[in-house]
């Protein structure tokens, strides 16, 4: 059980620092634009 | 005896929960290396996939701003219903007036057909806001392509309403230059614009593009410049916002203790070109707008901000018309009101009323 949990997670964190990846890769090359639209201005 | 092997880790207490949880985040096993990778691959697919309305829409649309063609750009203009407005109207005296705006506000306000019906048979709204671009280059080019076909299809007036503003995105400087456009005036240049758009033209033209019944509309940066070191653009300014009260409010100080008005030197020199360059190419009307951003209200030396920036606004101005645009919800805040000598919400109408006659009479001394 500890286990499974332990995967999950592991999967879970992967996943945030593959977005982040992406996302800063994008910023890096559109000038923080991409952000800025969606954060709500 | 000490050991040698260090410092011991510490035994119990929050302090190692936390240390633990840190170690345990920042150490990678093939799991996660695994996870990482998929994600990477899946969100760099998607971008591909997804609809433009999405983030990876945007993406996508950044990416392939240069690959508009003409194809792409004919979908968005078809003039149909100029040429019906033009059929059907009256007398040929009555002009007909074609708005449309990619970046502003001003639509809704200043070139509402409300204010403009007395004057003008017909506006039809082609706003570039209908086609759903996320990327503001490809807005920019979108907007252009349709200024030109609605002229092409016999409009009277174009209304053209660019910020000079948006020259502050690199890759609307990119999207300038594949246009042959090498600087903010040279956008209201006409012959830029025809070499520009040549391909649309020999699609879709008909008539000469009317430079000297075209109306352009210089608008002024109100926001801190890109040169500031500490405040790269208008939008990063505002892109903080969403992080919280304690940001904004660490934002603000650093606004009112390192920006000055004269670091708005790059929009107040864009402005005076923009209006230069319009009416040395024939606009009769030339508007002048300045928006002023709700933020800019906060910083505790406003009124001084604002006189200095009055000081450097009116010589550009001149005697044309000029109105301050603020954002709706400071029209909600009364105290702002004699700043701005807006007494009421009725001075917009006051002055959008100005401006249709303005128009108006332009026309009709263009008819003469």
């Amino acid at each position: 059980m500890k286990r499974a949990i332990l995967t999950i997670a592991d999967i879970l964190r992967g996943a945030i620092f593959g977005f982040l990846i992406v996302l800063a890769l994008s910023e890096m090359f559109f000038g923080g634009e991409i952000i800025i639209r969606y954060a709500g201005y | 005896m000490p050991s040698n092997t260090g410092t011991p880790p510490p035994q119990g207490g929050p302090t190692s929960w936390l240390m633990d949880f840190a170690r345990w985040v920042v150490s990678p096993n093939w799991t996660v290396i695994l996870a990482m990778t998929m994600t990477v691959l899946a969100l760099g697919l998607a971008m591909f996939a997804l609809p433009d309305s999405t983030v990876s829409g945007a993406i996508r649309a950044t990416m392939n701003f240069r690959k508009i063609d003409d194809s792409e750009l004919l979908l968005f203009l078809n003039h149909q219903d100029i040429e019906e407005a033009l059929k059907t109207r009256g007398n040929d005296a009555d002009p007909l007036v074609i708005v449309y705006t990619g970046t502003s506000s001003m639509r809704e306000t200043v070139f509402s057909p409300e204010y403009l019906s007395d004057t003008v048979s017909e506006v039809i709204d082609r706003s570039v806001d209908s086609f759903n671009l996320t990327s503001p280059a490809q807005r920019m080019v979108v907007t252009l392509a349709i200024a030109e076909n609605a002229a092409c299809a016999g409009a009277d007036v174009v209304v053209l309403t660019v910020s000079p503003s948006r020259f502050r995105f690199d890759e609307n400087w990119d999207v300038m230059s594949y246009m042959g456009i090498t600087s903010p005036a040279a956008l209201n240049y006409h012959p830029a614009l025809e070499e520009a758009h040549r391909p649309v033209w020999t699609a879709g033209s008909r008539a000469k593009f009317r430079v000297d019944a075209m109306m352009l509309i210089a608008k002024a940066f109100a926001g801190p410049p890109v040169e500031d070191p500490f405040i790269p653009s208008h939008h990063a300014y505002l892109g903080l916002k969403p992080l919280g009260g304690g940001a904004h409010d660490r934002l603000l100080q650093e606004l009112n203790e390192r920006v000055s008005i004269d670091t708005y030197d790059r929009g107040y020199r864009i402005l005076a070109e923009s209006v230069t360059a319009a009416e040395q190419c024939g606009a009769k009307v030339v508007f002048v707008e300045t928006p002023i951003h709700p933020r800019l209200f906060e910083v505790s030396n406003f009124a001084e901000k604002l006189e200095a920036h009055r000081r450097r606004m009116m010589p550009i101005v001149g005697d044309r018309p000029y109105l301050w645009l603020v954002d709706e919800d400071l029209f909600e805040r009364e105290a702002y009101y004699d700043a701005l000598h807006l007494s009421t919400e009725a001075s917009m109408k006051k002055a959008t009323d100005m401006i249709g006659r303005m128009i108006g009479q332009a026309l009709r001394e263009d008819a003469e």
